[in-house]
């Protein structure tokens, strides 16, 4: 076969053409199967469930410039390059203060809608961002790594099960893992559009498609866990394709996160009963020259919460929506010599929203530390985690084990 | 671990004797062929259950020299490849995986392109990307050492890993720390300690307009200990500290055998695996031979139970039915599917098995089916078209139910594309 041939477009092939929506879409089913007609009415939404989303991010934010002890030299003797200086940044209460990368989040802070968390993370914090991320995902602190995410058990553990949605990647955070039906990743919602192949009715071909890839049909193993995975898809999809109109999405400026808070805020706004969101934010990871890129890094954060705020209020869900920032670990209280920072320890976590009691909580960093010192983890972050599923009116026993105190988060 | 367990796997790794051990037929040649070249047709299918597992697992890892119209395909791909565009540089490495002969050599480097997990996110340059893929193609079979050592010289990698911010008196650890956790060891083999020292070993190893450079007078020439050896180290002595451990042949054995057999080997199989890796020099086209050929590789635990890539699922498609498609849309719905090649979405590279399934994807993948389907001549089907492709695409294993159902509709349609696009989105064929 010639080389050319294998470069240049031909007659039969693949186009970009075919992964668009409209047309070429297959129809809703009308009739279906026991099985899949439960699975798409599963967490069918009166609009007035609690939802969480939960924004990551990922890499290890530096927690040291993002809630700044600004009135502590120490900060500043420990940072020449990295410190925001005192005149610049705004502050919050207790000495602490937001870079102006973060001023979209002022008004919120004003509102009593935004609460702070400081020195946030696990008893015994490791500086490797998988053991990390497995921990906060997890909500383990044991040696043993377990396959299943705090999220994910929370699914679990509710009756009929409860729609988790990861927006804005193709990937699943191991939070989710564990839920009864695998969550859908949202990239875009022209993905969940099925496209036509061959001579016979569109309605047909559907079918076609429900009845040999997603029942059990005498399935073992690995093939009757893709089927049931299959059937989960086509039950979204569904779902979506029943809508009267489409999400309305917003927030396409303030990056890719924005884009993904909005189609969070769309598939809330969609009523299709989804009650855990998770989003998140990457490239926090800022080992040199980390002033401007972290800067930016804010800007689209505290841009997209306050435009996904905004969004939920004109939709009239703000009321019942409450969001989680949170990123792995942070990072060093001294710079290093690349203008960055290593990886570190203690960091502050954001819960925002209508329902929340805004203010400071937990303790401020303790900078007293040698050059290689961290912020000391003063708050166990699982704390967070029982706060946040007591608002949900979720028991939280299976979702993280131990017993932890709630933290006044929720007015 | 028990002397039982251990003897267990010890056998568990021995080469399967037909007959003896258990058929070879067209699954098991389907299953060797699939995990060796993407998947294939039924000719070469066919070819491989002639030849028998030892000599069929040597032919399909060997590189004989380039027939002389894949080498023109080749050179001709050479002019592309100093492109700067990331879809461009995609497609051709699918035209790669479409037309070489022996593809084994394009599924070993993506296996080491998920292993040095490297993202042109941040190294900016789509031909250094490239160049590094190169270097891992041609270094992927040999020992480990030599790549590994390639690897922390590769431009793209220090770009990664922030190798020009690691200088004598302020080193940077990002390499170190990733080389040890995720290249060679894995977490728990070595202390915060180990990866400090490291970081200093590899001060200095910097690169310039794309070429690696030495700097010395960045270099950290100072005493320092890592894993147990003391002295001026360089970066080239802590690789080989690395790979004089036991996890290191644990860990890479580990991640090559989840890549190629399963994904749960027991804690034994590791052990004996490990050890074999490492004692053989870490030679890793022999050690792949011996997981191709084993009684492991053949059993019921390995086959059907991975979880395809989309590249194994979109290359493996075309090169069974002998499809054409245009390559650039090809990498561009890979990326959808979750795999951007060139990208991806960490150092810890891809996690695979059901991490590739969810709603999205799983829309994708029936999307992609549709795509692949439109692009076949269905003339080539005439008669009996279900059985042929349940043959072809499914080793001729498939429940009775859902073959009735297929049967039913081409007797109720006549439509064979249809028949098609539905059998390469059935769960079984997103398993390899």
């Amino acid at each position: 076969m010639s080389a050319a041939r294998a470069i240049r477009s031909t007659p039969d092939r693949l186009s970009r053409r075919l992964f668009l929506g409209g047309a070429a879409a297959l129809p809703v089913l009308a009739t279906l199967p026991a099985y899949l007609a439960r699975a798409a009415h599963r967490g069918a939404d009166d609009g007035a469930g609690r939802v969480l989303v939960v924004v990551q991010l990922t890499g290890g934010n530096d927690g040291l410039n993002t809630v700044i002890p600004f009135q502590d030299d120490a900060y500043h003797r420990a940072r020449p390059v990295l410190a925001v200086p005192a005149a610049q940044v705004i502050p919050l209460a207790g000495g602490a203060g937001l870079p102006p990368s973060l001023s979209a989040l002022a008004p919120l802070w004003e509102q009593g809608r935004l609460a702070v968390v400081q020195g946030v993370g696990p008893p015994r914090p490791n500086r490797s961002h998988f053991r990390s991320m497995e921990i906060w995902h997890t909500a383990v602190v044991d040696d043993v790594a377990p396959t299943t995410g705090w999220l994910g058990r929370m699914a679990a553990s509710v009756q009929g099960g409860l729609p988790l949605v990861r927006t804005g990647g193709n990937d699943l955070p191991l939070a989710l893992a564990g839920a009864p039906s695998q969550a859908p990743a949202i990239v875009s919602l022209e993905a969940f559009d099925l496209h036509g192949a061959g001579s016979a009715p569109r309605h047909i071909q559907a079918r076609l498609l429900e009845e040999t890839c997603t029942g059990p049909e005498g399935r073992q193993g690995e093939a009757a866990r893709v089927a049931r995975e299959v059937a989960a898809a086509f039950a979204f999809a569904r779902r979506l394709q029943a809508l009267p109109s489409r999400p309305e999405l917003d927030g396409s400026s303030h990056g890719q996160l924005g884009h993904a808070l909005g189609l969070a805020a769309g598939l809330i706004g969609a009523r299709l009963g989804t009650r855990v969101l998770y989003v998140t934010h990457e490239g926090y990871d800022t080992h040199a020259r980390q002033g401007a890129q972290h800067a930016r890094l804010l800007r689209e954060l505290g841009g997209a919460l306050a435009a996904f705020q905004e969004q939920l209020g004109r939709q009239g869900d703000d009321g019942r929506v409450a969001t989680l920032v949170f990123s792995e670990f942070g990072r060093r209280i001294h710079e290093n010599a690349s203008g960055g920072t290593d990886h570190g320890a203690g960091n502050p976590v954001f819960v925002l929203g209508t329902p929340v009691r805004g203010g400071m909580l937990g303790r401020s960093p303790d900078l007293s530390g040698g050059e290689t010192a961290d912020v000391p983890v003063t708050t166990d972050f699982r704390r967070v985690y029982v706060s946040l599923l007591h608002w949900l009116r979720i028991p939280a026993g299976a979702a993280v084990p131990g017993r932890f105190e709630i933290l006044p988060l929720f007015a | 671990m028990s002397t039982a367990a251990l003897r267990a796997a010890e056998a568990a790794l021995e080469p399967y004797r037909p007959g003896q051990d258990g058929p070879f037929g067209p699954v098991e040649a389907g299953h060797l062929l699939r995990r060796t070249s993407f998947g294939g047709t039924l000719g070469e299918r066919q070819q491989i259950e002639a030849w028998g597992p030892r000599r069929a697992v040597e032919e399909l890892t060997s590189f004989p020299t380039p027939a002389p119209e894949y080498v023109q395909t080749l050179s001709l791909l050479q002019t592309l490849a100093s492109t700067d565009s990331l879809i461009v540089a995609q497609a051709i490495w699918v035209t790669r995986m479409l037309l070489d002969p022996r593809p084994f050599r394009e599924r070993l480097a993506l296996f080491w392109h998920g292993h040095f997990a490297t993202s042109v996110a941040k190294v900016g340059r789509v031909h250094r990307m490239v160049r590094q893929i190169e270097t891992l193609r041609e270094l992927g079979p040999g020992p480990l050492s030599e790549l590994v050592a390639a690897v922390s010289r590769d431009p793209a990698m220090i770009v990664w890993l922030d190798g020009n911010a690691n200088r004598r008196h302020h080193p940077n650890e990002n390499f170190a720390r990733e080389l040890m956790e995720l290249f060679t060891l894995g977490e728990g083999h070595y202390s915060e300690r180990d990866v400090l020292e490291a970081a200093r070993a590899f001060t200095g190893w910097h690169q310039r307009a794309g070429r690696y450079r030495f700097v010395p007078g960045e270099h950290d020439d100072g005493a320092k200990h890592v894993l147990g050896r003391s002295g001026n180290l360089g970066g080239d002595d802590v690789v080989s500290a690395c790979l004089a451990s036991p996890a290191c042949g644990r860990h890479v054995g580990g991640r090559l055998f989840r890549f190629f057999v399963h994904t749960t080997p027991s804690a034994e199989l590791l052990e004996v695996l490990g050890n074999r890796y490492r004692a053989d020099g870490y030679d890793t086209l022999a050690f792949v031979r011996l997981l191709l050929g084993s009684r492991e590789f053949f059993s019921a635990r390995s086959l059907r139970a991975i979880v395809k890539s989309p590249t194994m699922l979109a290359v493996g498609a075309a090169r069974s039915l002998g499809l054409h498609p245009d390559t650039q849309a090809l990498a561009a719905a890979l990326e959808q599917l979750g795999q951007s090649l060139y990208a991806p979405p960490s150092v810890k590279g891809w996690d695979g098995h059901h991490a590739w399934l969810n709603a999205a994807t799983l829309a994708g993948r029936v999307n992609l089916a549709a795509g692949l389907a439109n692009g076949f001549d269905a003339t080539r089907l005439e008669a009996a078209p279900v059985d042929r492709l349940v043959d072809l695409l499914l080793d001729g294993q498939l429940p009775g139910a859902v073959r009735s159902k297929l049967e039913e509709h081409f007797a109720a349609t006549g439509d064979a594309l249809g028949v098609l696009r539905t059998m390469l989105s059935l769960p079984e064929y997103q398993l390899s």
